[in-house]
């Protein structure tokens, strides 16, 4: 009974299948009440097509008509703003990558001249190198003038073993007028 | 030049999709475009929210809210997948049952009156399609008590009819607005005909009475 009747509205609405419709049909004419029934709507139905279209007022429509331009140029300019804020942010973020990048792509090369400098000055003190203190003909003991740092490790080693070589002398004539002194030697003789 | 290049856009215009002209509006906020979709879905929206409320300040108010939240959700809810005019038929759906819904008001059908000074809505319509006056006179008749006869069905009932009527949509897409199963869809289109009938019986018996 139920599809019948839901049947009914579907057939007179158009929403049934070709074969459907054909077997509906078929029903209608072996059942008179269902004939009746769907003549009684579809008569109903057709009183429906009467129903008007009403026009809105124009001053309605003109408002909306405005309002909705109003708001979707608000809308695009609002996204142009947005886009062109993303724009410069991400051209500055990466600007900044770029100076990082560059700077620390030099940085090494300074690194290196560094390296090379304390290089050369560890290798000033080397005695291999030929700068063995030496004493001139006055007694007086001289280092080479080749070490850049005073206070480096091996000048301070070189100089204290030097001032452990160095042994009083011993004055032996008594009529040396020379008033008597401590003199060094780093000689053996 | 310019009146000739505005001729020839409009007639493009008429040629092409709803969901061309909304993705052209969305676009360019071309206002063109909005104006063929208004004119092409306006009188069946603003026909349905007026069937539904029997009041045109109240369908004047709804008809713009309808399109204020058409223009505010364009960008978000629409997808240009399925029809526009579906999609901002839902709008004017909800909008008009919420109203109904928050009245809860058993329209009064008394207020219908045949008298001269009438402010019946459909008396005021010009039908251009009747040119004789006896026939404008009954047509206009038929108009007037098809309305009041609407206005007496219950709300779900009277949905299906006017959702059908204005908008020729499936069932299946009636059913899935309001909810329901579409055999619930059929059955209250099915009760909404046989109503009218009977409405429509009642009121040729009634002229019968007055008649004698």
């Amino acid at each position: 009974m139920q599809n019948s009747e839901d049947g009914c509205i579907r057939y007179l609405m158009k929403e049934m299948d070709p074969s459907e419709e054909v077997e509906f049909e078929r029903e209608m004419l072996s059942d008179e009440d269902l004939l009746i029934e769907v003549e009684c709507l579809r008569q109903t139905l057709h009183k429906l097509g009467k129903l008007p279209e009403i026009q809105p007022p124009t001053h309605l429509t003109d408002h909306i008509r405005q309002q909705a331009l109003q708001t979707q140029q608000n809308r695009l300019n609002h996204n142009k703003r947005i886009i062109s804020w993303f724009g410069k942010s991400v051209a500055a973020v990466a600007a900044g990558v770029l100076i990082v990048s560059m700077g620390t792509y030099m940085w090494p090369v300074s690194e290196g001249t560094a390296i090379e400098a304390t290089t050369a000055v560890s290798g000033a003190g080397s005695t291999d190198d030929g700068t063995t203190p030496w004493v001139d003909r006055n007694d007086v003991i001289r280092y080479s003038d080749q070490f850049q740092q005073a206070g480096s490790l091996e000048f301070e080693a070189q100089r204290s073993n030097s001032m452990k070589k160095l042994v009083r002398v011993e004055v032996t004539e008594p009529w040396s007028t020379t008033r008597p002194q401590v003199q060094l030697t780093g000689t053996s003789n | 030049m310019e009146l000739i290049k505005r001729h020839l856009d409009h007639k493009s215009y008429r040629q092409l999709s709803d969901t061309e002209l909304v993705k052209i509006f969305r676009r360019k906020a071309d206002e063109s475009a909005f104006n063929e979709l208004m004119n092409r879905h306006q009188s069946k929206i603003y026909s349905y929210i007026y069937s539904m409320v029997n009041n045109p300040d109240v369908a004047n108010d709804i008809f713009q809210e309808t399109f204020t939240k058409v223009v505010a959700k364009m960008d978000e809810t629409y997808n240009e997948q399925g029809k526009w005019i579906a999609w901002v038929m839902r709008i004017a759906h909800n909008a008009t049952i919420d109203y109904i819904r928050k009245q809860k008001r058993f329209i009064d059908v008394s207020n219908w009156s045949d008298d001269e000074g009438s402010t019946d809505f459909f008396e005021r319509m010009h039908d251009d399609s009747v040119t004789d006056a006896d026939e404008q006179m009954v047509d206009k008749e038929t108009r007037s008590s098809l309305m009041k006869h609407i206005q007496k069905l219950p709300e779900e009932q009277r949905t299906v009819v006017l959702l059908r009527h204005y908008y020729e949509m499936p069932f299946k897409e009636i059913a899935e607005m309001t909810n329901v199963s579409i055999n619930t869809a059929l059955g209250r289109m099915r009760y909404a005909l046989i109503n009218l009938r009977k409405y429509f019986e009642e009121e040729r018996q009634l002229e019968m009475k007055h008649a004698k």
